[in-house]
């Protein structure tokens, strides 16, 4: 019988223990992504160079991304935990589906990184 | 026996003697001069009213035996008369008269002869109130006429045997009539025999000269109106009055000088006259019969007949005249003309007989008053009533030359006319007949016929004129830079007033005629015409126009040939020329002008510079009239005809006939154009301005231009249009390999310029084959304007849909907006520029469609939409080639040059993975381990991303997701491959030969991450996932998750194809992948993306229902790749649904 408690106990550490591990990290406020006009300007070398790129987060969860001079083109974001997840839509069809982590989110921060140790940081405008 | 003749002699001496002793006793002691003067002195005054004298008078006998004479000298008589010249009345030296006693006593008969009047005066007086100095006898009133007694003095018969006056002034003055008539030293001979009533006279007068004037206020004054004076005038003339009726049976005046002066102007000076008469005239009835009247003015003949009378009822003299002259000299009349017209004849030489034969009937009545009152109106109207008898007169002219070198350039010969005028000086009934009237000139003639009305106010001329004319002639009235050659004849008609001529009103003419012209060779600056015949045919007005405005004039130019040549370098030719042309009165300034012209020509050629055209059998019509409404024009051209051939040599070289590369040359069969453009120039946009109307049709077009590698053609080509639509009933096109049909139409053409909609198209194009790049090249920026700053949507500015570049962070660059280059028009430079504004469907049917010369596709079938600036295909194109089956969605606009947007959606199947990095060469760049893939399988992508004005992608724009599937392939034996299989244990020494494959993977930006996939190749089990970058660069890693081996091995791939750095037994990535007992919660978010991008992929695959249409962020207006402040929320583009939370 202990030992049957005792496996028992030890599953919901397990379980616990997984939970914790599948939720990330910190949690962070995705307000901060959306207020204060939600737009956020890094600078990064997308392929022609250095460019400052401005994202708009809006709390609908819509958004749109461009580098200076360029079209603006929609996305969609979740922010759960620290999983910033972005779809940027294709108008043809399909989507292209990006995750982050964040760590960084404050009124006027945001860092994040994606799975090949690129890091973002925005600063917000 | 001789006492018996003795005492008869003695017996009659003595009664002589004492007859001869009475007789002598009588004049020399009975009535001796001074008693008889003394008695004629007391009886004066019993005869005459006036103071009369004599100084002496005596009796003759034996001076006029067997006749007594009357002897008086010094005859005087004065009556003295305010204004008079003279009181004298009469004034003789002497006057003498001896009448046969025997007869006076015997047989009461007065036998007068030997009167003379000799020397003397005698002035006739008449003032302005009718007042005479010559009434002098007393009244029969005053003193009772002697009642002749039984056996008393009664004159049967009187004979005057002569009468002569020598040496008489006579001067008369008739203030009341202003007239003046002096005749001086008269001396005449009048022999006169009067029985009861009858008397027969004969009259001699000696040459005298006198002179008479009329309209002044003393006699002979230079200021009279008329004067006249004549010149050893000497007449005789013999008469007899019997009854009532006086004849002049003959009388003659010959050697005379006629001097006519009025208003101050001499007519005549001494003109030579003569003149013989035989009349008689009934004086009870006032009427004269001129049996006979010649007269003669310097030599030129003029004889009347006929009746004059008066008529008292009508107040006025009754005409009825024959006149006749013959034979004129014109060059005589010529010199008549006084001195003060001679002027206006100067220089003019005339030559010719001038006739005429006519007559003068009617009354003749000064005007005078009437009275005419209107029913019981009192009122009175005063009316001047005259009346002039009428001429009808035939004048001829013969021979007639005129040489007028001033204002004729030529002579003119032959001169014939044959007038016949009627006129009674009143306009209405004055009227010319033109029988004939002709001139010649050394080459040319006119013959003309017609009347002549109104020719005592404005006179109107009908007339018909055969025209013979060399143009030859003309030249001296033509501007001297028209030069003219060549032959006219024919016939023009017209009727016209002399005010319409000198005025040149040709409006209110009739002017009408057919003129043909041979050797036709005019020269006006630098345009020439030629033609070796031609005829005119005109009008003026046009009695039956086609268009309503045009009644001014008509005009039919047909020539068989006919060549026109402006400067030296352009040139017509023309064979069977047919013009009609109408016209409203182009010199009216303030109406719209009417203008019609029908044209056809059997064969037209024309060369202008290095350009040349022929056209068969062209006809048509071109016109312009007012409009209905307003100030509009309605402009119509129709054209049909044949085959027409153009040329154009592109160097500017004169085109010669075999051409050469540099030519551009066109040619059609047929052609048919019926169009009307209404033109509004009240209008200020150019599309209310031009409203067009018609149809075109035209067959057989082929045309070939040197930026052409290859024939433009046409073979057949069918539309019309309206304000409002465009419409191509069929069109085919050949274009080098491209073969199409199209046909469709234009909608909302009106509402487009007017801006109440875009341009709506629908068109079907069938081609068995289409070279695309030719096409694209052909239509690059159709439509298209400027580069235009991107616009905002929903009233924003433009610049709030661009992301800021106010503020550029320190060391980036700010991409500056190219500036916009449009492209030649023959060459495809790039970018292909959607036309704008436009809504465009176009059904295409493309069995083999190729790119660059190269096949493509077959089978191309679907719908392409250009859509106010976007190209779009959908619902779906589809498209078979050798190797695959596909289907495309594709998007393409161009909101500006530097923003081109391409998005497209491919699904192919049954693809060689080779043909497929050849079919979709970038995927080379994105995905590049495909090129060690051999083997088929299917393709799903979709993507998008915006490209600069070279079409290079702007890589922070890209977006793309695809999905690729495939069983059985083999892995190229390539170097990197073989170093990883041995990394990984694989043992097997033959093709890698994999048994199926499906991955998933996106682009974003300059990152292409593949999704963690599972490649099954024999008894191994790969999980292959990473990033590359576009740069080539990448980090994967290879985890071997099934194998024969006890343990796991994952292998790192980092670097560059060229230079890979391998890291064995690395940590693999993906151990539990493909392994769903051990997922965990990484490999489900991994599992859960690659799910999304396929399923979004698969999703997608267009069915014949759907028709993609561009994203919300995609319609949106591009924003301007300058400055702009920060977007708000509000103002970004519609943004895509929020995902679910």
């Amino acid at each position: 019988m202990k030992r049957i408690l005792l496996y028992i106990a030890a599953a919901a550490m397990a379980s616990l223990a997984v939970t914790s591990c599948g939720l990330g990290g910190e949690d962070f406020n995705e307000e901060f992504l959306y207020s204060g006009g939600g737009e956020w300007v890094s600078t990064q070398d997308v392929g022609d160079g250095p460019q400052r790129i401005h994202d708009i987060f809006r709390a609908d969860g819509s958004g749109t991304s461009a580098a200076e001079g360029d079209i603006p083109q929609a996305f969609t974001w979740t922010l759960e935990g620290d999983r910033l997840s972005f779809e940027h839509i294709i108008g043809m069809g399909g989507t292209v589906p990006k995750d982050y982590t964040v760590t960084t989110l404050t009124e006027t921060s945001l860092v994040y990184r994606d799975n090949y140790g690129k890091t973002i940081s925005c600063t917000k405008l | 026996m001789k006492k018996f003749v003795k005492i008869t002699l003695i017996s009659l001496g003595s009664l002589v003697g004492l007859a001869l002793l009475v007789i002598v006793v009588a004049l020399w002691v009975v009535f001796t001069p001074a008693r008889l003067t003394s008695i004629v002195e007391k009886q004066l005054p019993n005869f005459v009213t006036c103071e009369a004298s004599v100084e002496r008078v005596e009796l003759t006998f034996f001076s006029s035996f067997p006749r007594l004479g009357l002897q008086v000298d010094g005859v005087a008589l004065v009556n003295a008369m305010e204004g008079a010249p003279s009181d004298t009345l009469l004034s003789l030296d002497r006057l003498h008269a001896a009448v046969d006693v025997r007869a006076f006593l015997r047989r009461d008969e007065l036998r007068l002869s030997d009167v003379v009047l000799s020397g003397g005066t005698a002035c006739l007086f008449t003032d302005e109130e009718g007042r005479t100095n010559y009434d002098i006898v007393k009244p029969a009133a005053e003193e009772p006429a002697p009642v002749p007694e039984e056996g008393g003095f009664a004159l049967s018969h009187i004979d005057l045997n002569a009468l002569t006056v020598e040496n008489l002034d006579i001067l008369y003055v008739d203030r009341g009539a202003g007239m003046d008539a002096r005749l001086p030293g008269i001396s005449l001979t009048l022999q006169a025999t009067m029985d009861g009533d009858d008397m027969a006279a004969n009259l001699s007068v000696n040459r005298f000269d006198g002179a008479f004037s009329m309209g002044a206020a003393d006699h002979l004054s230079p200021d009279a109106q008329l004067a006249a004076s004549v010149e050893n005038v000497a007449f005789d003339l013999r008469g007899t009055l019997r009854g009532e009726v006086a004849s002049v049976e003959d009388f003659q005046l010959d050697g005379s000088n006629l001097t006519v002066a009025y208003g101050g102007e001499t007519y005549l000076s001494g003109a030579p006259i003569s003149i013989n008469v035989v009349a008689e005239a009934d004086l009870a009835s006032q009427k004269a019969n001129i049996r006979t009247a010649e007269l003669r003015l310097h030599s030129l003949p003029l004889s009347v007949d006929g009746t004059v009378s008066n008529d008292s009822l009508r107040n006025g003299i009754d005409t009825d005249l024959h006149y006749r002259l013959a034979d004129w000299p014109v060059e005589k009349l010529l010199s008549l003309v006084p001195p003060a017209f001679a002027g206006m004849l100067e220089g003019i030489e005339a030559s010719g007989l001038l006739s005429s034969e006519g007559t003068v009937k009617g009354l003749y009545a000064a005007a005078t008053a009437a009275t005419v009152t209107t029913g019981n109106d009192a009122a009175a109207t005063t009316a001047a009533i005259a009346s002039m008898p009428t001429v009808d007169a035939n004048v001829t002219l013969r021979g007639g030359n005129v040489r007028y070198p001033a204002m004729l350039p030529w002579p003119l010969t032959g001169v014939e006319a044959d007038l016949d005028i009627l006129t009674d000086l009143t306009d209405e009934g004055s009227k010319a007949t033109v029988n004939s009237i002709e001139a010649h000139t050394p080459r040319s003639s006119v013959k003309a016929r017609g009347t002549v009305s109104s020719l005592l106010s404005d006179p109107r001329a009908i007339l018909s004129a055969d025209l013979r004319a060399d143009l030859a002639d003309a030249k001296p009235f033509l501007p001297t830079n028209l030069k003219a050659a060549g032959r006219v004849s024919g016939r023009v008609n017209a009727d016209a007033r002399m005010s319409q001529l000198t005025n040149m009103r040709l409006d209110r003419m009739r002017l009408s005629g057919s003129l043909l012209a041979s050797n036709l060779d005019a020269t006006y600056d630098t345009i020439a015409v030629k033609t070796p015949s031609a005829r005119v045919d005109f009008s003026l007005p046009n009695s039956s126009p086609t268009i309503p405005a045009a009644t001014f004039a008509s005009l039919t130019l047909t020539a068989d040939k006919f060549a026109a040549q402006m400067g030296a370098d352009a040139y017509a030719t023309l064979d069977g020329t047919r013009l009609e042309l109408e016209t409203s009165n182009v010199m009216d300034t303030e109406r719209t002008p009417a203008v019609r012209c029908d044209f056809a020509f059997a064969n037209l050629a024309a060369r202008m510079d290095d350009m040349s055209v022929a056209a068969v059998r062209p006809s048509g019509t071109v016109s312009m009239e007012p409009g209905r409404r307003g100030a509009t024009q309605r402009l119509r051209v129709a054209y049909n005809g044949g085959a027409i051939n153009g040329k154009m040599a592109a160097t500017g070289s004169a085109v010669d006939q075999e051409g050469s590369a540099n030519d551009i040359a066109a040619a059609l069969e047929k052609l048919n154009i019926d169009a009307t453009v209404v033109y509004d120039p009240a209008k200020e946009e150019l599309w209310r301005k031009f409203i067009p109307r018609g149809k075109f049709a035209m067959e057989g077009f082929t045309a070939t231009v040197p930026s052409l590698d290859y024939p433009v053609e046409v073979p057949t080509l069918a539309m019309d249009f309206t304000p409002r639509t465009f419409n191509i009933d069929r069109a085919r096109v050949k274009l080098d390999e491209s073969d199409f049909s199209l046909d469709g139409t234009v909608h909302n053409i009106v509402q487009y310029f007017r801006g109440d909609s875009i341009l709506r198209a629908e068109f079907n194009f069938d081609s068995p084959v289409t070279n695309v790049s030719q096409l694209l090249a052909l239509t690059s920026g159709i439509g298209g304007e400027e580069p235009e700053k991107p616009v905002a949507t929903n009233g924003t500015s433009p610049a709030c849909d661009t992301i800021a570049a106010a503020k550029p962070a320190p060391g980036t660059t700010v991409a500056k907006p190219e500036t916009p280059k449009a492209p030649a028009p023959d060459e495809f430079s790039g970018p292909w520029m959607v036309p704008q504004g436009i809504d465009l469907v176009l059904n295409a049917n493309i069995g083999k469609a190729l790119w660059e010369g190269e096949p493509l596709f077959s089978n191309v079938n679907g719908e392409i939409w250009i859509r106010d600036g976007a190209v779009s295909i959908t619902p779906q194109l589809t498209f078979d080639s050798p190797v695959t089956h596909g289907v495309v969605q594709l998007l393409y606009r161009t909101p500006d040059r530097n923003n081109l947007f391409a998005g497209v959606s491919i699904h192919l199947s049954d693809i060689e993975m080779q043909e497929l990095i050849s079919l979709v060469p970038d995927l080379d760049k994105t995905v590049p381990m495909l090129r060690s893939f051999s083997g088929k399988g299917e393709f799903h992508a979709a993507a998008e991303g915006y490209m600069d004005s070279t079409y290079r992608y702007k890589m922070s724009t890209m977006r793309a997701a695809a999905s690729i599937a495939g069983t059985d392939l083999a892995l190229k034996d390539e170097e990197m491959l073989r170093q990883i299989a041995f990394l990984l244990k694989y043992k097997d020494e033959g093709a890698i030969r994999v048994d199926s494959m499906r991955a998933e993977l996106t682009v974003f930006r300059n990152e292409v991450d593949v999704y963690p996939f599972l490649m099954k190749v024999d008894r191994y089990g790969v999980v292959i996932g990473g990033r590359h970058n576009l740069d080539m660069s990448f980090d994967y890693n290879i985890s071997l998750v099934e194998s024969p081996l006890p343990f796991r091995v994952a292998v790192d791939v980092k670097g560059t194809p060229d230079d890979p750095k391998f890291k064995v037994f690395s940590k693999s990535r993906y151990p539990d992948f493909y392994r769903p007992r051990y997922e965990g919660v990484v490999e489900s978010r991994e599992m859960e993306l690659r799910n999304i991008i396929r399923g979004s992929l698969i999703s997608t695959q267009p069915t014949p229902a759907q028709a993609p249409q561009p994203s919300p962020a995609q319609q949106a207006p591009q924003p301007s790749t300058q400055q702009a402040p920060q977007p708000s929320p509000a103002q970004q583009a519609p943004q895509p649904s929020p995902p679910q939370r």
